[in-house]
């Protein structure tokens, strides 16, 4: 035994210690003695070693009493402290409701977001290979440069040299989204448009979405096979078994009849790929129209996955290849990457993507929101409890002069604040309930109450909970039991002023916090609203698109849009298949010469549009014409492009674009991506499209819809009636920052009613306990204006100050999001103006409402008394 | 009036019988010495305490000593209280006695 510490004749220093502990409540220590007294005689009599068993032996034998009896007691003082908790929360209902309401609200929007982020942050975890699934991205590198802009699309040849020539991948998918999504799918007269991808047999060997029927390890082979998802199915066949069941599939280029080789579980939410349907990737390999995908490192038109356990060696080894085989590509600086699949939600801001996703920058500052607002709701808590502290002077004097030490003091308004924690996470429960079909709207997501309670995530806010209540009851419970009895229960109650000092400091505290996530929601919002409104160098409004979804209707499109223009609504119509905010299509090997002769090697964007293009969007001509109709080999490019290629002259130059264009007109720039980038070069085509871009003249937009589906439905019934304005489809774009601004805006707001409660707590507070003095000034003459000035100037004067600290760092924040915006506001003293006083108003009323009933009341009422 | 246990007349007439040397183990001792079975030391705490309580026994800590690891020791004597009501146990046992040997006229059963 080593007990290098005890003298042979001491008992062991671990029993005594614990005997120790069960004599503290008696706090007479002499039958320890007696204990060591015999254990020294057992030493002689039985050795050492057996002494101390039988010390040790002692020692357990009186643990349970001992044990039994704390428990007794101890419930039996949690049952008083329950008691006095209910009884303060019930007879100051009024502040306590302040209290209440203020965590409930925080601890609802802590619960929301922090649901909110589980949901965002669990992207793509339930695939059974997961940790070795990649996604093919590339990106141009210049030489010592790193990689700037990345690009989710991929060439078709990229799929099969992995697979091929390196062993260590195992699978290697192909996956497009559909152009013309979604597509018909009809069975038996009943027919649905439904969304979904094209992918080969690799894409079921790399994801494990959880299988139903059929035969898995050959349904997407052959051409002429399709997936359905376990609801597409029930929609289609009702309750029969679909395998092998056709199914007829129409969108704008044809109409096909497939067969159904198997059916998947619907996706769930968490997962960045979404479809209805999984087309096999032969099918479109088998048609010829589409060879120009194929087997060309030229075009990237699919997104690959791969599936490798050795992804960084990966990399460079494909890098390399690529430089010896393909000398073309690699010449362009194209490099390829490989993205954990776990990234692609969060992490990952390219262009080209499935689906569009989130970023963590926005996931994490929502977190930050969360806790601010649960901060500034447990500030509220503090406060008033501190504030009211002379309140509860006589109870703390009696408990003490009981004999209540510090520590049990301290522990019971520690376990108030806790359990008033709880009571608001009860309200906020309800609270959260109540809102959450709202908030899943706003945050463009899908959350049940079950969420929320999950027995995975409860803990978690359990555990914020009651750290919420430590936190806002810590100071309180430390100044609350310093109060020395003799003095609170001899003098009057103690004034209230005790902790003004550090009750000042939160409430700047708060209402910095409010203030600067104000001026953030305006600036977010400025901006948005700016680029919503900015001269983009086509018009956005009036215009209604139609889909041509099949061939039918296709077919049709010259009687269509001549039947269109007879209508007096009709301003003019174009059959494209780009639009002003998705010019979709990118060519990213492009050999151009220069007015010197020189070969460029470059990039720029392209789609197909019509003669009538330009007029619907209303997009200017910088020179040169526009496109004549049925005209070919003519191409428009925008300045950007002619900057690029440095053409002096380029009207009527012929260039060969895979096919030889002259360059007739040059259209003045306009921004076809999202304004978080900046302009690129563009060449438009003339071809069919499968849109109708309707512009209508200004009036009653409804009726003109109305009437295009008369028109419609009378040329073609093929295809049902479908449409979208185009300044939707425009917001669309945005949709990630109009829902990041709103979230913003609601819970910026919400901090900033959470803090105004605190602060109507402390004001009537105050009124109430300077009741007296209100009167005696009164009596002495003072004006009732001068007397609410007077009153609400202290916390005026702290609103203030706050705002001087929320503005730099409200400044610095939003200067770097803007950053992120290649064109953007600037940071005007507006803003910060506005929302400083936005917030001093606000106070000032919330203030007001105490101060003037205060200053304005009858003095003999308030002097009445005594 | 409530009656002691017997392990509290027990107690309560050892530390009569030790005078002034009434603390903890040489209660025990004594104890052991005269009952002939072996009596724990918190089994003689408790009546200790009680008996204090009811006020038939007053304690006083001694000054510390060496071999009690510098604690001191609780010394108990009787209070007058103690000593009438010790002297009350024994007037109702030998009432009780004198009546019970009076019959003891009676065979016994095997």
């Amino acid at each position: 035994m080593k007990k290098t510490s005890t003298p042979p004749s001491r008992p062991p220093r671990d029993a005594e210690w614990l005997l120790r502990r069960l004599f503290a409540d008696s706090g007479d220590y002499s039958h320890l003695g007696d204990f060591e007294e015999i254990h020294t005689a057992k030493i002689a009599e039985l050795g050492k070693r057996r002494a101390d068993r039988w010390y040790w032996g002692h020692v357990f034998k009186s643990l349970p009493a001992f044990l039994a009896n704390k428990i007794y007691w101890s419930m039996s003082m949690l049952r008083n402290y329950a008691v006095m908790t209910c009884r303060t929360i019930v007879k100051n209902a009024g502040y306590s409701l302040i209290s209440l309401l203020g965590l409930a609200v925080g601890l609802a929007s802590f619960l929301l977001i922090l649901a909110y982020v589980r949901f965002e942050t669990s992207f793509d975890r339930f695939h059974d290979k997961g940790d070795d699934i990649y996604r093919l991205i590339s990106a141009e590198v210049k030489p010592g440069e790193t990689p700037g802009e990345f690009e989710a699309n991929s060439p078709d040849p990229a799929a099969s040299t992995l697979k091929n020539e390196f062993p260590e991948v195992r699978h290697a998918a192909r996956v497009m989204k559909q152009f013309n999504d979604p597509a018909i799918l009809s069975f038996e007269g009943r027919a649905f448009a439904q969304s979904g991808l094209i992918a080969d047999q690799d894409f079921l060997e790399i994801f494990s979405f959880p299988w139903i029927a059929g035969d898995k390890s050959r349904a997407l082979t052959a051409p002429g096979t399709i997936i359905l998802t376990e609801s597409t199915a029930r929609k289609l066949y009702g309750d029969a078994d679909p395998v092998g069941k056709t199914v007829s599939y129409a969108i704008r280029r044809g109409k096909a009849d497939l067969m159904v080789s198997g059916v998947v579980r619907d996706v769930p939410a968490r997962s960045h790929l979404q479809f209805d349907y999984l087309l096999s990737l032969a099918t479109l390999e088998a048609d010829r129209n589409n060879a120009y995908m194929f087997k060309t490192w030229d075009v990237a038109n699919f997104t690959i996955y791969v599936e490798t356990a050795a992804a960084r060696d990966l990399e460079n080894k494909f890098g390399a290849w690529l430089a010896k085989a393909q000398p073309d590509v690699a010449a362009g600086g194209l490099r390829f990457f490989l993205q954990p699949l776990k990234d692609i939600h969060l992490h990952s801001n390219i262009s080209g993507q499935l689906a569009t996703n989130n970023e963590i920058r926005t996931v994490s500052l929502f977190l930050a929101i969360a806790v601010l607002i649960l901060l500034i709701a447990s500030v509220n808590y503090t406060n008033l409890v501190t504030a009211r502290a002379s309140t509860r002077a006589r109870e703390i004097g009696v408990r003490k002069v009981a004999g209540a030490d510090r520590r049990q003091l301290v522990r019971q308004f520690l376990g108030e604040s806790i359990l008033f924690a709880f009571l608001a996470l009860g309200a906020g429960l309800a609270l959260a309930r109540l809102v959450l079909a709202r908030f899943n709207d706003m945050a463009g997501i899908r959350l049940g109450f079950g969420d929320l309670i999950d027995p995975s995530f409860f803990p978690f806010v359990a555990a914020t909970t009651l750290v919420v209540g430590l936190l806002a009851g810590a100071y309180p419970a430390l100044m609350l039991s310093s109060f020395q009895a003799s003095k609170v229960l001899k003098e009057h109650a103690a004034s209230g002023r005790k902790g003004s000092r550090l009750r000042h400091i939160l409430v700047v505290g708060q209402f910095a916090a409010s203030v600067a996530l104000l001026i953030c929601a305006l600036v977010v919002t400025g901006q948005l609203r700016f680029i919503q409104n900015r001269n983009l160098g086509y018009d956005r409004e009036h215009v209604v698109l139609i889909p041509l979804r099949e061939p039918g209707t296709a077919a049709q499109a010259s009687a269509l849009k001549a039947r269109l223009l007879q209508q007096p609504e009709v301003e003019s119509v174009s059959r494209t298949s780009g639009l002003p905010t998705a010019i979709r299509s990118r060519m990213i090997d492009q050999q151009l010469v220069s007015d010197s002769g020189e070969t460029i090697k470059t990039e720029y964007h392209f789609d197909y549009i019509d003669e009538d293009f330009l007029d619907v969007f209303k997009i200017e001509l910088a020179a040169g014409r526009n496109l004549a109709p049925a005209e070919q080999n003519a191409v428009l490019l925008n300045e950007t492009f002619i900057k690029m290629a440095g053409w002096k002259e380029p009207l009527g130059k012929e260039v060969d674009f895979r096919g030889k264009s002259v360059v007739v007109g040059i259209v003045k720039d306009f921004n076809f991506g999202t304004l978080h980038s900046p302009l690129a070069p563009m060449a438009l085509f003339p071809n069919e499209g499968n849109i109708l871009a309707v512009r209508l003249r200004p009036g009653n937009l409804q009726a003109a819809v109305d009437s295009l589906r008369r028109s419609f439905e009378t040329v073609t019934r093929s295809q049902p009636w479908e449409y979208a304005f185009f300044d939707e489809e425009f917001d669309a774009l945005y949709k990630k920052e109009r829902r990041a601004g709103q979230l913003f805006r609601t819970f910026a707001g919400l901090s900033v009613f959470i803090a105004c409660l605190g602060l109507l707590g402390l004001a009537s507070f105050a009124v109430e306990r300077r009741t007296k003095e209100i009167g005696i000034r009164r009596i002495l003459g003072a004006s009732s204006s001068g007397l609410a000035l007077k009153l609400s100037r202290e916390f005026l004067g702290l609103v203030l100050i706050a705002n001087v600290i929320a503005w730099p760092a409200a400044y610095f924040a939003m200067s770097r999001w803007l950053q992120s915006f290649a064109y953007r506001i600037n940071l005007g003293w507006g803003t910060f103006l506005l929302a400083g006083f936005g917030a001093l108003v606000l106070a000032l009323i919330t203030v007001g409402t105490q101060t003037i009933r205060a200053s304005s009341s009858n003095p003999v009422d308030s002097l009445r008394y005594e | 009036m409530r009656l002691l246990s017997r392990s509290e007349e027990l107690v309560l007439l050892t530390v009569w019988n030790l005078q002034d040397e009434a603390s903890c183990l040489p209660i025990q001792r004594k104890l052991e010495q005269a009952t002939g079975t072996s009596w724990s030391l918190g089994s003689i705490f408790d009546p200790l305490d009680r008996l204090e309580r009811k006020k038939l026994l007053a304690s006083h800590l001694t000054e510390p000593t060496k071999e009690r690891g510098g604690r001191s020791k609780r010394v108990y004597r009787l209070t007058p209280l103690g000593r009438r009501e010790l002297r009350n146990l024994r007037s109702i046992q030998e009432a009780l006695w004198t009546e019970a040997l009076g019959l003891e006229t009676e065979p016994e059963r095997p």
